[in-house]
């Protein structure tokens, strides 16, 4: 039986190594999921997810997740990510990681000084401020496509739409997110 | 030598393109927690169970309450808006009827006759407390088929299994929600989503899962079959009688539907002082979902809001 998330950190706060199992248990699959999403390759993303753990390890304490779902899922989303930048260096147009970056085109400019890091910081408010403007669904709709990384296909599946529905729903979310950035004088 | 340095300009903004998108995607990490609990719930399914009797009664009743309070507290032209509300009740109200194998859905008397009595009464709300009464009894009465019905707000009726997603989202300006029904029997289930604005323009819709076998699709270019400018009211003596049962409310094939197709269908109400038109149509989705049209609104709207559908 899977333990609460309470006593899973309490064992990373008492360093018992048995944090890492019982993690593993209760959101192993979780983070595969997401890092498969992205990377599509069982061993890069098994590796993400392992590598979430040792993360996870070295964070809490003093780290303490209020959801320690969502916190571990952050940590292999970013690791996929970078996985991603990584084999895809030279490569463009495969799989469906490229489909969603190809869907996300937007003016950014490249992270290459404080200054720049500001923006990114200020970008992920913005997209935040964006996200609670929408409605539940499109709002849904719309991270489970450029958070999770899911398929088309999987999302009409889970919200029992036809694709054609779900596609116009992220066109227009994608529409709206890049007028209220520009709104918002954040550099798209 | 232009052709390569054109060539390498573009790999170099598409390059920086990616480079932006995956900025993007970095930046998504930070959304908030209570955003992805969010998304990471299972969606409510509204499953309704078949129901009998004082149910569908009682809902039928504060429905059509409803409808009497608003003709008691109007003018000539809210009396013609209950005459439209009241179709879409006996509308929705003969699907509920509707047995399976029945050549026509067949509309319990009483309740017509409610009906008829509701569209009369334009002043007097105790009158239509009375009305209220007798329709709870005749409905309660009446009924002769297991079916259900149920009064509903906009989030939920998106939410309906396979009918609400049809639901359009992007209304004109000016038309609020003001009601959804989900009727449910044995064999069918429609959903009527019904809007409204405050110079009395009105939009309802019917959605349902088609029967093909009992939809005649209109072929386009046979305009006699529905186009109304070519006709005068009253259609019963102008419309040629073959053509007459399919005109009332023809239906088309979304991909053949084009906003000339609406223009077709705007029936100039020369009766009544306001000079909005109204139309009637269906469109039969790729998915075998009929979207019945029943508006009072201008064709541009109307065409804004079916080509949301196509």
């Amino acid at each position: 039986m899977s333990l609460k998330d309470n006593e899973i950190i309490q064992l990373y706060f008492d360093r018992d190594e048995r944090a890492i199992e019982e993690t593993q248990k209760s959101y192993g699959h979780y983070c595969y999921s997401i890092a498969f999403h992205i990377l599509h390759l069982n061993e890069d993303s098994e590796e993400c997810v392992n590598d979430t753990y040792l993360k996870a390890w070295g964070v809490i304490p003093p780290e303490k997740p209020n959801h320690l779902n969502l916190f571990l899922g952050k940590i292999t989303r970013n690791l996929a990510i970078d996985r991603w930048k990584h084999n895809n260096a030279a490569k463009r147009g495969s799989g469906e990681m490229a489909a969603t970056l190809e869907e996300l085109e937007e003016c950014i400019p490249d992270r290459q000084s404080t200054e720049d890091v500001l923006e990114g910081k200020l970008l992920s408010e913005s997209i935040n401020r964006f996200l609670h403007t929408l409605k539940e669904q499109d709002c849904n709709l719309f991270l489970r496509r450029f958070w999770y990384g899911e398929e088309y296909s999987e999302i009409a599946k889970r919200y029992h739409m036809n694709i054609n529905s779900v596609k116009t729903s992220l066109f227009r979310t994608r529409k709206k997110l890049k007028e209220y950035l520009e709104q918002e004088g954040v550099t798209v | 030598m232009m052709e390569q340095e054109n060539k390498v300009t573009q790999e170099t903004e598409q390059e920086k393109k990616r480079q932006q998108s995956l900025r993007l995607m970095e930046a998504m990490n930070d959304v908030d927690d209570d955003l992805l609990l969010r998304a990471q719930k299972e969606p409510k399914v509204l499953r309704f169970p078949v129901m009998a009797g004082k149910m569908v009664a009682a809902v039928l009743v504060l429905f059509m309450a409803g409808a009497v309070f608003y003709s008691a507290t109007g003018n000539n032209k809210k009396q013609s808006t209950l005459g439209f509300r009241a179709n879409s009740i006996m509308d929705n109200f003969a699907l509920i009827n509707h047995r399976s194998g029945d050549a026509s859905p067949q509309l319990d008397e009483s309740v017509k006759s409610d009906v008829e009595m509701a569209e009369s009464n334009t002043k007097n709300n105790s009158v239509g407390e009375t009305n209220k009464e007798t329709a709870q009894q005749n409905v309660t009465e009446g009924m002769n088929s297991q079916a259900y019905v149920l009064s509903m707000g906009l989030d939920e009726a998106k939410e309906v299994e396979q009918l609400g997603e049809y639901i359009p989202t992007n209304m004109p300006e000016g038309f609020a929600f003001t009601e959804a029904i989900l009727s449910m029997d044995e064999v069918n289930t429609s959903l009527q989503v019904f809007w409204r604005t405050q110079e009395e323009e009105e939009c309802s819709i019917l959605i349902r899962k088609a029967s093909m076998d009992e939809i005649y699709v209109m072929d386009v270019n046979d305009t006699d079959r529905y186009d109304v400018r070519k006709y005068q009211i009253p259609y019963a003596d102008t419309v040629p009688e073959e053509y007459l049962t399919e005109f009332i409310s023809p239906v088309f094939s979304a991909g053949d539907m084009t906003e000339e197709i609406v223009n077709s269908r705007m029936q100039e109400m020369t009766d009544f002082e306001d000079e909005v038109p109204v139309a009637n149509f269906g469109i039969l989705l790729e998915d075998g979902i009929l979207v019945n049209f029943h508006a009072k609104m201008g064709a541009q709207e109307l065409w804004s809001v079916v080509s949301e559908l196509l």
